[in-house]
């Protein structure tokens, strides 16, 4: 655990979840001189954040708010391990997006025009230039694209970076500690109760992932996330793995900055059930033997799942509520948590600081959801 | 740099029950039963592989299939336990640092 | 593929014999599962070359032992699933087997964790080098391929094993340059304890009694109080150093000694297997007495988690005879929770088993307070001395890690990557524990264990491929 420090008595900020966006907020608070506290439960990066594959690539469709999220956390990547002080192992390995079928291989040039139109480098090519350009691809790939931009870190350097680099500007960090309430008094925050007792502050960010409904319900308001499970395979070492991230298949392998393999990604609505499955290691373990035959002796050494925040429109909830003065959500996610984390923490605290955000938030306000 | 113990009366001459394998090329003699370890061992070899990252030499640590240090490559299968995986006659077994996962390598 | 009735027993030693013996008395099907080809566990040996010819008296009796056990086992109905590994557990309750690349799923009426210890070893520079080993692996290799793995031996650690294997090395035709036992006795408590201990044991001063006397008799010098300090090499095992510790584990200068040697066997007592007790959520706890984390039990060897049991090593260390007694126990609980046996043959046949169980657990508790490696062990890491062999994680790596505040085995495997290699933590748990615990103050209840994850032991893809369809 990252050092516990003691509960403080007050703060500015309390940031409720050490993971990618609390972790990634804080720094930007503390990096403004903002005195925050970051309130985990469990351990620093141990939900969602912990149990990803790091992509960090171009995903969703410009033009659009998640889009520009998703570009800013690009270029802030591409930074990031100078301006923490610390390595996050970015590999800027571009990013391949594959078409196994005439409709998905459609959807893809369609998202890649997408792109080009708001400037970002993306090329559109044939099965075999791609297969030139990833030998390690399977076969059955009818086209694709491939985008220079994006890559893969690794999810616990990141958030550790974004915590530590925190802390040393001046944040308090205080993991196996559970938000129990939040008082709210003539409309506003005014503080909160943990299990190692009060903070005063005005100021609360929720950033609390799959969990953020319970933390939101503690000044009762609504904010609806569901918790959607993905598994993960780990193998040993191996060279001659895919380096590039391939979107597209599933199950999918490629190499991780240590060289192990990493196969996934599966989406399960299984409530808060966060567990490895026999049904998913088995079609995991079919899928690649079947893509690539000679991997059936590789031995998978670990395999993890994790809780993503899901909302009901799949767009993030970003932002100040009007009905509790002082309560900023930030949450929603998904599956592309890790890829929008830096821009999203950058875009909280101009929120939290009332400055003017970077992007429009108005599509991914909390109130939207008013019950 | 293995010894043999010696064989009690009632046991046929040793050489009979010898076959062989091949370690990195080499012909390896191994009696019936061996491990790999064991027979590698018997012929005197005993650093089994460098290290992914430092390249430094390893051998058997525990000997029990708990340490994953003897880790060889068995007839195309990598990374498999030298001290608890019988020797067999032909096999292949050679020392490698980090598997492949070549197409070429089945 | 499914066997809702059969008990399912993991562990082929010591203790998952004796149980499975139990069940099969009381007509209760078991199935005895081990990943070894043989039974027997680490304790009973087996002679998989040459099997007739001689290792030396001690080793004889154990594979004849061994041998007994395994008759029993082929005369009883018990059905035994050698070359099987249980590598998951998956709620409500299934184990996950793996033999010959195929994957077996088994829901079972109860499930008995036999799953044993592994030993204790000690960091230190050089301890990476070809040629250092346990002292266990030097004796398998001893008594499964009837060869020594050397020529010339040290032994280093503490612990009775380690003068039971020098003695048969040296019945085997070895020659051991030396004992180095890290454990003086000369500690007040620790000699009142050993004293305390050995008077109801007769049998056991004898045995050790007989070891040093052998040992002395081939002139092996037994250094008391001393440890190792590095072994060096080019490449591989050339020397090993050794020294005079003082309470605090400075090293005395004046005592350094350069042995010859090209097989360094290490051997600190043992550490229990708790990784699939830990899967299916059965309560750990920590006690020196028990040789450090076990897997907690009730009188009945009834773990926390409702149709789980455990025996031998794993609850808590001790010699075969505490297994073998832990075993008949749990296979007696277990007939009598499926209502085959009625409470009152129960307690009869409990009785004697539970006095054997207070006797063993008491003499167990002074070998594993004593005879074990103490925190003052960590003084012999240098920064360069790797901690995690698997994932090659240095002292140095582990030491910036705690310095921005990580003292937990979890919090230090996310952030250096120790634990997240082929042995899934078993060996670095143990060195890096110590390490924070003799440098940092860290106690091992704060530090933790590593989490266990399935698979429990590396298992191929192609194996996870034939996982039944039904298995869900």
């Amino acid at each position: 655990m990252l050092v516990a420090d003691a509960l403080p008595r007050r703060a500015d900020v309390v940031v409720v979840g050490a993971g990618v966006f609390g972790a990634a907020t804080a720094f930007h608070l503390a990096e403004a001189g903002v005195d925050a506290v970051v309130v985990e439960r469990g351990d620093f990066c141990s939900e969602a954040s912990g149990a990803n594959v790091g992509l960090v690539s171009l995903s969703p469709r410009p033009p659009g708010l998640m889009a520009d999220l998703s570009r800013r956390s690009a270029d802030l990547y591409a930074s990031l391990s100078e301006c923490l002080g610390r390595e996050v192992h970015f590999q800027p390995t571009g990013v391949i997006r594959v078409g196994m079928t005439e409709e998905s291989l459609a959807d893809v040039i369609d998202w890649a025009e997408c792109q080009r139109s708001v400037g970002i480098e993306v090329e559109v090519l044939s099965g075999d230039k791609l297969r030139e350009l990833e030998p390690l691809l399977p076969e059955g790939v009818l086209g694709g694209c491939h985008t220079p931009r994006g890559g893969f870190v690794s999810p616990f350097a990141v958030v550790a970076g974004y915590l530590e680099r925190a802390r040393e500007l001046g944040a308090k960090l205080v993991p196996m500690t559970t938000v129990t309430g939040i008082t709210v008094r003539g409309g506003r925050v005014v503080s909160v109760e943990t299990t190692r007792g009060r903070i005063e502050t005005e100021t609360v960010v929720n950033a609390a992932g799959a969990w953020a409904g319970e933390v939101s319900a503690m000044v009762g308001l609504h904010t609806p996330v569901i918790p959607i499970r993905g598994q993960v395979l780990v193998t040993e070492p191996l060279t001659c793995l895919p380096r590039r991230v391939v979107m597209g298949i599933s199950p999918s392998i490629r190499s991780t900055w240590a060289a192990n393999g990493i196969i996934g990604s599966i989406q399960e609505d299984a409530g808060f059930e966060k567990r490895v499955t026999l049904a998913v290691m088995r079609d995991f373990a079919r899928g690649i033997t079947e893509m690539y035959p000679h991997l059936r002796h590789v031995q998978v050494i670990r395999a993890w799942s994790g809780l993503r925040p899901k909302t009901p429109d799949r767009m993030l909830i970003l932002g100040q509520t009007h009905q509790v003065r002082g309560f900023v959500v930030a949450t929603g996610g998904f599956d592309i948590g890790m890829m929008l984390g830096p821009a999203v923490g950058e875009v909280v605290a101009d929120v939290v600081l009332e400055r003017t955000p970077r992007f429009d938030l108005t599509p991914a306000r909390p109130d939207r959801f008013a019950a | 740099m293995g010894v043999r113990i010696d064989a009690g009366d009632h046991e046929e001459p040793a050489h009979e029950h010898t076959f062989a394998f091949s370690w990195n090329g080499q012909e390896i003699r191994a009696h019936r039963g061996a491990t790999i370890l064991g027979a590698l061992l018997a012929s005197g070899h005993r650093v089994l592989r460098t290290t992914r990252i430092a390249g430094e030499p390893r051998g058997p640590l525990c000997g029990i299939g708990v340490c994953y240090e003897c880790l060889v490559t068995v007839d195309g299968k990598p990374n498999r336990r030298a001290c608890v995986t019988t020797a067999r006659p032909g096999m292949v077994v050679t020392s490698g640092a980090v598997a492949r996962a070549d197409r070429t390598e089945s | 593929m499914t066997r809702k009735q059969a008990v399912a027993i993991v562990g082929a030693g010591p203790a998952g014999i004796a149980a499975a013996l139990a069940l099969a008395e009381y007509g209760v099907p078991a199935i005895l599962i081990d990943e070894a080809e043989h039974v027997g566990g680490q304790y009973y040996k087996h002679f998989g070359v040459a099997p007739g010819s001689s290792r030396g008296r001690e080793l004889d009796q154990l594979r004849q032992q061994g041998r007994e056990r395994h008759h029993a086992l082929e005369r009883s109905k018990v059905d035994v699933r050698l070359g099987t590994t249980v590598w998951g557990f998956f709620e409500p309750n299934r184990l996950a087997l793996v033999a010959d690349d195929r994957v077996d799923v088994l829901e079972a009426a109860a499930v008995l964790i036999a799953t044993g210890a592994i030993e204790r070893v000690a960091a230190f520079p050089g301890w990476t080098l070809p040629g250092v080993m346990t002292a266990g692996a030097a004796q398998r290799v001893l008594s499964h391929d009837g060869i020594l793995p050397g020529r010339r031996f040290v032994l280093a650690g503490t612990g009775p094993l380690l003068l039971a294997i020098a003695t048969q090395i040296v019945e085997a035709g070895g020659e051991v340059a030396a004992v180095v036992d890290c454990v003086g006795l000369t500690e007040p408590t620790h000699r009142l304890r050993h004293a305390q201990a050995v008077v109801g044991q007769p049998r056991r001063l004898r045995q050790w009694a007989d070891y040093r006397l052998a040992l002395r008799r081939a002139g092996v010098p037994y250094f008391h109080n001393y440890t190792v300090v590095e072994a060096r090499g080019d490449g591989e095992l050339r020397e090993v150093v050794i020294a005079e510790k003082d309470a605090g584990w400075n090293i005395v200068p004046e005592t350094r000694q350069v042995l010859e040697a090209d097989t360094l066997c290490l051997h600190f007592g043992f550490a229990a297997s708790t990784e699939l007790a830990q899967l299916a959520g059965c309560a750990l706890a920590f006690a020196r007495e028990r040789g450090g984390w076990y897997v907690a039990h009730d009188d009945g060897m009834r773990v926390s988690r409702p149709g789980f049991y455990v025996a031998g090593q794993v609850s808590g260390i001790g010699g075969a005879d505490l297994a073998e007694a832990t075993g008949a126990l749990a296979g007696l609980t277990i007939a009598y929770d499926l209502g085959v046996i009625g409470a009152e043959a129960y307690d009869r046949a409990a009785r004697p088993l539970r006095r054997t169980i207070r006797q063993g657990r008491a003499f167990a508790r002074m070998l594993n307070e004593v005879y074990t490696e103490p925190p003052g062990i960590a003084r012999l890491v240098e920064p360069t001395t790797v901690l995690c062999r698997c994932e090659e994680v240095t002292a140095s790596q582990i030491d910036q890690a705690v310095a921005a505040g990580v003292t937990t085995l979890n919090g230090l495997k996310r952030r250096t990557r120790c634990g997240m290699g082929f042995c899934q933590g078993r060996i670095c748990s143990q060195v890096v524990g110590r390490y924070l615990e003799g440098r940092y103050g860290v106690a091992p209840d704060e530090a933790g264990v590593f989490n266990a994850r399935v698979p429990l032991k590396p298992v191929p893809l192609g194996a996870l491929a034939t996982i039944p369809d039904d298995a869900s």
